[in-house]
């Protein structure tokens, strides 16, 4: 058992990695793919193909973090692991990639925000998974509520969203 | 916990997981437009879907009547967290049951009505709605789940 | 299949899983409040949970059969209006045992 938490811990961070860089690179190849207004096959391909990864590594990723959770719960962890306000606002940026990624999908907000919302919540959940454990050992963890980590969080998209706008205007002027 | 119980909980938890990937695979086509290979792709992921459900509902129920009522209940009962029984897995257990029922009208309808979709929009949109009723239901158990799991304290 | 038989099939099967779920949303609430009927479910199913996973089966199956001859199962136009329903029953569901429990833990 101590084999496969090890090996499942590895696979959900090595998803975690590589769902950023997709994440990443689905925004940088989309820039490059609209600056002369069309989108031609080979930067499809491209984009096709980080989205894929994409969503492969949210796959692997939530369900090597519901082998982590398992293994709390046959260490009995309680309430410091499962109800931490650092992994309960992870479980919320996940729920929210979610959400903007179908609204997205579904074209009922607009790419830049459907980006921002990606990127922010990808880069977020990542950190955040890297705190879970340690959350408790910090220093300042008193003083962070989920309140507050999820008031960052939206204070990130906002700006985000701000910045891909400006970018996109400003690749659509020229 | 036994190796039989640790393999039911792996496997109730796993199984309903891939049971709600799979509907929010079947939720993100069905907003698409509908080719034959997207409605193949339709019919058997919602089966899988289904039969992940179910076999979610058969380990979730053994490990819950055979294990949990017995060892784990009066731990949490007893503990400063008694509402993750009382409220959440009560709520989970029954609306748990929905899943199975609504996973095979999906099933049904996209096998009967695949090719239908295009030309029949109130049936493919009445589609849509009950696929991310799916996924709300069953990302809220799992929640559910995971909030009973902390509740279980040494 | 003809397009005829296919209607009568799906929206029979739809009416008795929506059936299913209003009793599921029935037996839970009234095994809760009449300890009664939640004994004799354990003592005819082993487990309450196990009885209502059952009889809600057992529900589906004959309210489909009997759909079969209501003249709503004919009519493919109401295949949307009733998949619709079963989506707002299976919200209603959720939300009424939700709000269930959550009385009976804080009023009871």
């Amino acid at each position: 058992m101590e084999l496969f938490f090890f090996i499942n811990k590895g696979l959900h961070i090595l998803t975690a990695i590589s769902g950023v860089g997709a994440a990443t690179l689905a925004e940088i190849f989309y820039l490059k793919a609209i600056r002369d207004g069309i989108v031609d096959e080979s930067e499809s391909k491209e984009l096709k193909i980080t989205y894929k990864v994409m969503r492969l590594s949210l796959i692997i990723l939530i369900f090597t973090g519901l082998g982590m959770m398992l293994g709390w719960r046959w260490e009995l962890k309680g309430p410091e692991y499962f109800y931490n306000p650092v992994l309960l606002a992870k479980f919320s940026a996940i729920l929210i990639l979610l959400l903007g990624v179908s609204l997205m999908h579904a074209r009922k907000i607009p790419i830049w925000l459907g980006g921002a919302i990606s990127l922010v919540s990808w880069y977020g959940a990542a950190g955040l998974g890297k705190l879970t454990e340690e959350f408790f050992e910090l220093p300042f963890s008193n003083k962070i509520s989920y309140l507050i980590i999820m008031l960052g969080y939206f204070v990130a998209i906002v700006i985000t969203a701000f910045v891909l706008k400006f970018i996109h205007e400003k690749i659509q002027k020229v | 916990m036994s190796l039989l119980f640790k393999f039911l909980l792996i496997s109730h938890v796993f199984s309903g997981m891939l049971g709600i990937i799979l509907f929010s695979a079947v939720l993100f086509v069905l907003i698409k437009k509908l080719d034959s290979k997207r409605i193949k792709f339709l019919r058997l992921t919602s089966l899988w879907g289904l039969i992940g459900f179910l076999l979610s509902w058969i380990t979730g129920g053994y490990y819950y009547v055979y294990y949990y009522g017995a060892l784990v209940k009066p731990i949490i009962k007893a503990g400063p967290y008694p509402w993750a029984h009382s409220i959440l897995m009560e709520v989970k257990e029954h609306v748990f049951l929905f899943l199975p029922f609504a996973a095979l009208i999906m099933v049904l309808v996209v096998y009967l009505f695949g090719e239908d979709f295009e030309n029949q929009p109130k049936i493919k949109n009445a589609g849509i709605w009950l696929a991310t009723t799916i996924v709300f239901i069953g990302t809220a158990i799992t929640l559910m789940g995971m909030a009973i799991s902390g509740a279980v304290v040494k | 299949m003809d397009t005829l038989k296919k209607t009568k099939l799906i929206n029979s099967i739809i009416i008795g899983a929506t059936t299913a779920v209003l009793f599921i949303i029935a037996i839970t609430i009234t095994a809760d409040l009449y300890l009664p009927l939640k004994d004799w479910m354990k003592n005819n199913f082993y487990h309450h949970w196990v009885g209502k996973g059952i009889l809600s089966i057992v529900v589906l199956v004959i309210v489909s059969i009997l759909a079969r001859f209501l003249p709503i199962s004919s009519n493919q136009e109401k295949t949307g209006k009733i998949l619709m329903l079963l989506s707002g029953v299976l919200i209603f569901g959720f939300f009424a045992i939700f709000g269930f429990y959550i009385f009976e833990v804080l009023w009871k």
